[in-house]
């Protein structure tokens, strides 16, 4: 007897990927996504450290006068940032002092992890990161991102050596933030990024006395009620606000920068635990 | 048979690369392209069903892996997409190349819309999100028809030194 109609084959095999998916169990399934991803992370990696290879070969090619150029304009923002360390040592003595006599507990300190972007997802279905520290660098999920412009936004998957960072202006993304020289919270939430544009967010609960021609400073700055995030880091810049549809409060949008489009560093914020700043003080 | 498996997991772990490389040279401008049709179509077509399968969810599950949707989302759909693929096999009759390039049009758009409706950022009441969904898909519908006759006798040439050429359809 020959073929007679098409064959079940694919069918049946579609029927067992669904049952397989349906019955596996979630701790099953997480461990598969840790293993594909550490089985590609070596590649990413790789590629990541050859950019970094090019790049150093591009800046091979500058001349000698480029260079001392560069190194005078690096001694110079030395010296600024020196003074600032001294101002800023001042100023944190000053603060632990009023702790003590205030009693109150010490601000969160944190630690710099730098790492190396390698992988970007940023489209209408996802805005996430790639780097190249994981867990075994000391990275932990949650942690807050920054680089020098502000905030980049908070670990949201850590692997052993890599993690995903989702983005400030992801939909998901959501903090509470301030208006520069105030101190009342406002909502910020990310918002979509569109084509041949600047990655934006919004920002709900904004009192309605403030008028968008007489704020002093439009900079969206993070909140000591951020969580993760220290206070006073760049969100973005207030570019609207017109009143809600319950008129008690406003809303705008806030334009975040271009270069959270094309970072290749960024810096995690460890918190470090009372005792172990001590330690760091100390040292 | 396993040659001709690894020959197209290569090729389609090449085609995730190059996506991926595209992808982060097109983040500045707020472009994405998704070529998710190609990664099945040409399996489905050219492998016995279970190693297409195997070649397929492999694929999927390294697009997956270190995305926000749940773990597997993408072997679900792919999944579907190899079994449409096969039924258009058994229906329509074109040569080859032909068959594979519409499949794997159709089905990339097919994978479009579906992940646009499971993305969890996705929302369909903004303009701004609307209008970045309609660019992306163009483009995106565009770049695979532009590579699909190159990726499609890439695999071919894998499958000739594997030494198990397909057979032109009739």
């Amino acid at each position: 007897m020959g073929k007679t109609g098409p064959s079940l084959k694919p069918l049946v095999l579609l029927v067992l990927v669904l049952l397989v998916w349906w019955l596996t169990p979630p701790l099953l399934r997480s461990f598969t996504q840790a293993s594909f991803q550490e089985l590609q992370a070596p590649a990413i990696s790789a590629a990541s450290h050859l950019k970094d290879l090019q790049l150093y070969w591009s800046l091979r090619t500058h001349s000698k006068q480029t260079l001392i150029e560069s190194g005078r304009d690096l001694a110079r923002l030395n010296a600024a940032y020196e003074l600032s360390r001294q101002r800023e040592s001042a100023l944190r003595k000053e603060v632990e002092h009023l702790e003590k006599i205030l009693d109150l507990p010490p601000l969160p300190e944190y630690e710099y992890i730098v790492a190396r972007v390698t992988r970007r997802d940023i489209n209408q279905w996802w805005q996430q990161l790639t780097i190249r520290k994981g867990s075994n660098d000391g990275i932990t999920k949650g942690a807050a991102v920054v680089y020098a412009g502000g905030i980049v936004g908070r670990i949201q998957d850590v692997f052993s050596h890599s993690a995903t960072v989702q983005l400030a202006s992801s939909p998901s993304f959501r903090i509470a933030s301030t208006i520069e020289g105030d101190r009342r919270p406002i909502t910020y939430q990310g918002e979509a990024t569109a084509p041949f544009g600047s990655p934006n967010g919004k920002i709900n609960n904004v009192p309605p006395d403030y008028q968008f021609k007489n704020i002093e400073s439009k900079r969206l700055i993070t909140s000591h009620l951020g969580g993760v995030f220290p206070e006073g880091l760049t969100i973005g810049t207030i570019e609207s606000l017109s009143p809600r549809a319950d008129g008690l409060f406003q809303e705008g949008t806030i334009s975040l920068s271009q270069d959270l489009m094309s970072l290749s560093e960024v810096a995690i914020l460890i918190p470090i635990e009372p005792e172990d700043s001590a330690q760091h003080n100390g040292s | 048979m396993a040659a001709r498996t690894i020959a197209l997991l290569g090729a389609n772990l090449l085609l995730y690369g190059l996506m991926q490389g595209l992808n982060n040279a097109l983040t500045p401008l707020g472009l994405s392209i998704y070529i998710g049709g190609l990664f099945i179509a040409f399996p489905a077509l050219t492998l016995p069903p279970l190693n297409a399968l195997i070649v397929i969810l492999l694929s999927a599950f390294l697009i997956d892996a270190p995305l926000i949707i749940p773990f597997g989302t993408s072997a679900l759909l792919f999944s579907f997409g190899f079994y449409l693929a096969t039924l258009a096999e058994q229906r329509i009759h074109y040569s080859l190349k032909t068959l594979t390039a519409v499949i794997a049009f159709t089905l990339n758009l097919g994978l479009f819309f579906c992940i646009s409706l499971i993305a969890p950022e996705t929302s369909f009441s903004n303009p701004q999100q609307l209008k970045s969904l309609a660019i992306n898909l163009v483009l995106s519908q565009t770049l695979l028809l532009i590579i699909a006759p190159w990726f499609l006798s890439f695999q071919q040439l894998l499958l000739h030194w594997a030494k198990t050429p397909t057979k032109e359809r009739t």
